[in-house]
């Protein structure tokens, strides 16, 4: 019986793989600085993973997209758009400039994966009722993010600009480049940072009601005069240089060395 | 269509061609962007500086006279000053690359060296960083970079038989850092 | 000739500027004398060397932003060709055949360059923001220029940064990308003494931005500021169009902490706000107390 169901769950999951494989929607891009993506509404946890080649993929997770049998013939609708890419996104493409919206009501039960070339700009923008967790790692260009759950990034060089409703945002830097400003702010969620230790930054922090907790040494810090409640720490990390800058409000902030 | 001197297209710019700064700065970008980091050390300054430095020939154009001189002598003039400033500014001496470790095997065999090798290139740059300021600007300007002595002599507001003489005691110098004698 | 001064002269010799009978002394020099071969060979390596020595590429930024500073400067051309009626610009002046053709092209490219400035509210103030900005410094710098005295360099080159970081400034500040306009933000933060012309573009970030955080970087950037009459009215009014939880909460923040009583109106038009977020609501509960 136990044997019956190892066989049994082997059966789903090839099923499965063979399924994404067929269910993977493909869009050639150059994999350069110019390119971006914009993601708009997208139902459910979404990772996103930069990687060196020259196509977007996107692979619904979760999700029903085969036709059914009572609708041959027919094509699906939704309220937002038109689905060009059989799996309930509108796609849209100028030049190496990509759009994906995702049509999906807040009710319908989706999600989806992406692959994506590294060297691409990515804008996010999230609502409360259908998003989940993002998480996006290998990413080495702009990342502008509006979120409303928690957000993990990895493997990131900036510049980010991200901010989140009701999640925490947490963000490990493998490597931080000048000119490239981070701003990140959360609402009722922590952020969490950890930077390489040796990065050039200059810092700002400030929560309004919760705490700040910093490996760092902050001795430089001066008191800022534009103090708004709350903490507010500005001081220059290792002779300083990029612009870091972390909001919060009722969460806490950690700084962490990597 | 034979491409235009740099002196011409300067004289296009401050009689109105704003646009055609464009090839100059495709021109001169790389250069003098190389020009200040072999004397900072430092990427990120460097650039900073490049960019100080073509705002600054976009608000003095009306400054430039072709009868004192090339536009190259003009604009390294200018770039020398913005890189005087720039130690004035931060208080320090020009950079110096943070003692690196001497790599005797690494050593370029004299005798039978045809290319250089990017291994070579780097230690050149190692030991041109060992050389005082003076020296290291002379040789960036007049080896690296290729300027007349004459033009160099417009920059630095000194004669052409000064100059060969630093070039002179700068090149003896990076050749003993160079090949090892004392 | 000795080795000294034959060693003295290797360098002209490798440059072929000797003149040929002195190049011949030298020649004649070398072939007999191993320890000055052994120099040339090596000189004549670190020449070469440093010849052809590789460049190192700036980055992309480098080039981004000569192009708007350029693109800044020929709006500020072609605004004040507008304003002022060039008269070399007529064609008219009886010159040369050269001159007046150059004429010509300046005007149908300054033409080109207006073609570029749509004459929409936003775009045409901040570039009448930068001919005022620019265009005064533009003619002191050029007076000074003139002086060219020493003692004033360093204020000068201070100066031009400050100038630099408000033409950056207005140029950035409509950019496409969030981190650019982050970036103009923090070019005004900067500044100690910002004038009006910066302040009302921030606070037009503030209430327009796309963006919650670009809003929030003008904010906390405004708040030194608050003080001021001009920009607590402005943030007052800001309050009750803010539609950002995170600016709202940190400018209810701002003017409870600064005892702004006008304030309180539209802390409780929020608190009546079924839309409005909780922590949003809470802020507002916790700002209402204070006044």
């Amino acid at each position: 019986m136990k044997k019956m169901k190892y066989i049994f769950s082997l059966f789903v999951l090839l099923a499965a793989a063979k399924w994404s494989q067929a269910q993977e929607y493909k869009i050639p891009v150059e994999n350069n600085k110019e390119a971006k993506l914009t993601l708009i509404d997208f139902n459910g946890e979404l990772p996103i993973e930069g990687y060196s080649g020259n196509e977007v993929i996107v692979v619904p997770t979760h999700g029903h997209f085969e036709t059914p049998e009572r609708a041959k013939g027919l094509k699906p609708v939704y309220g937002g758009g038109t689905d060009n890419t059989g799996i309930g996104l509108s796609m849209e493409k100028n030049g190496s400039i990509i759009t994906l919206r995702c049509l999906l009501s807040f009710g319908q039960d989706a999600s989806y994966k992406l692959r994506v070339p590294e060297n691409m700009a990515l804008k996010i923008e999230r609502d409360c009722a259908r998003s989940g967790e993002t998480t996006i790692q290998n990413i080495r260009n702009e990342i502008e993010m509006k979120g409303c759950h928690e957000v993990t990034l990895k493997n990131v060089t900036g510049p980010l600009v991200v901010s989140t409703i009701s999640g925490g945002i947490n963000v490990v830097f493998t490597e931080i480049s000048k000119d490239k400003p981070i701003y990140l702010s959360a609402i009722s969620g922590d952020v969490d940072v950890t930077l390489p230790a040796k990065s050039p930054v200059d810092l700002e922090m400030s929560t309004i009601s919760g705490n700040m907790y910093s490996d760092f040494d902050l001795t430089s810090t001066k008191q800022d005069m534009h103090r708004i409640g709350g903490g507010n720490i500005k001081a220059q990390l290792n002779g300083g240089g990029t612009s870091l800058k972390l909001r919060d409000i009722s969460g806490n902030i950690y700084l962490r060395k990597g | 269509m034979p491409e235009l001197s740099d002196e011409k297209i300067m004289l296009l710019v401050k009689d109105g061609h704003l646009s055609e700064l464009t090839e100059l700065f495709d021109r001169y970008h790389v250069p003098l962007y190389n020009f200040f980091l072999r004397l900072t050390l430092d990427k990120v300054t460097s650039e900073d500086l490049t960019q100080n430095l073509f705002y600054r020939v976009i608000r003095y154009r009306q400054s430039y006279q072709p009868a004192q001189g090339t536009f190259r002598s003009w604009i390294y003039r200018m770039a020398r000053n913005i890189h005087a400033d720039h130690c004035k500014e931060k208080q320090r001496s020009p950079g110096r690359l943070t003692d690196r470790e001497e790599n005797e095997e690494g050593l370029p065999d004299p005798g039978h060296t045809t290319g250089y090798s990017e291994t070579d290139y780097q230690r050149l740059d190692e030991v041109l960083a060992q050389l005082p300021p003076e020296h290291r600007e002379i040789l960036v300007l007049s080896r690296y970079q290729g300027l007349k002595y004459e033009e160099i002599s417009k920059i630095k507001d000194i004669s052409v038989a000064a100059i060969k003489v630093q070039v002179y005691r700068a090149i003896r110098q990076l050749r003993s850092l160079y090949f090892k004698q004392s | 000739m000795h080795c000294k001064e034959v060693q003295a002269l290797l360098i002209e010799y490798l440059d072929q500027s000797l003149d040929d009978g002195i190049a011949a002394v030298v020649k004649k020099h070398i072939d007999s004398c191993a320890a000055c071969q052994q120099e040339i060979q090596e000189v004549q390596q670190l020449l070469a060397a440093m010849k052809d020595s590789p460049a190192e590429k700036p980055t992309k930024a480098l080039r981004d932003n000569f192009n708007t500073l350029l693109q800044s400067e020929l709006n500020m051309v072609s605004m004040t060709h507008l304003l002022e009626e060039d008269p070399a610009d007529g064609g008219g002046e009886a010159g040369s055949p050269q001159k007046s053709s150059g004429a010509r092209k300046t005007g149908a490219r300054s033409g080109g360059a207006i073609a570029l400035l749509p004459f929409s509210g936003p775009v045409w103030k901040v570039a009448a923001a930068v001919v005022l900005l620019v265009g005064g410094a533009w003619i002191g710098s050029i007076l000074q220029e003139k002086k060219d005295a020493k003692p004033d360099q360093l204020a000068s080159l201070q100066k031009e940064v400050k100038e630099m970081k408000q033409v950056l400034l207005f140029s950035l500040i409509d950019d496409e990308s969030a981190s650019q306009r982050i970036k103009a933000v923090n070019y005004a933060e900067e500044m100690s003494n910002p004038n009006q012309d910066v302040i009302d573009a921030l606070m037009n970030t503030l209430n327009n931005d796309k963006n919650a955080n670009v809003r929030l970087a003008a904010l906390y950037s405004l708040a030194r500021w608050a003080d001021n009459r001009a920009v607590r009215d402005s943030l007052v009014l800001s309050l009750s169009k803010q539609t950002e939880p995170i600016v709202q909460i940190v400018l209810i923040n701002l003017l409870a902490d600064k005892r702004e009583t006008r304030a309180i109106a539209p802390m409780k038009a929020i608190l009546s706000d079924g839309k409005a977020l909780k922590e949003v609501k809470d802020a507002a509960q916790k700002g209402l107390r204070v006044l």
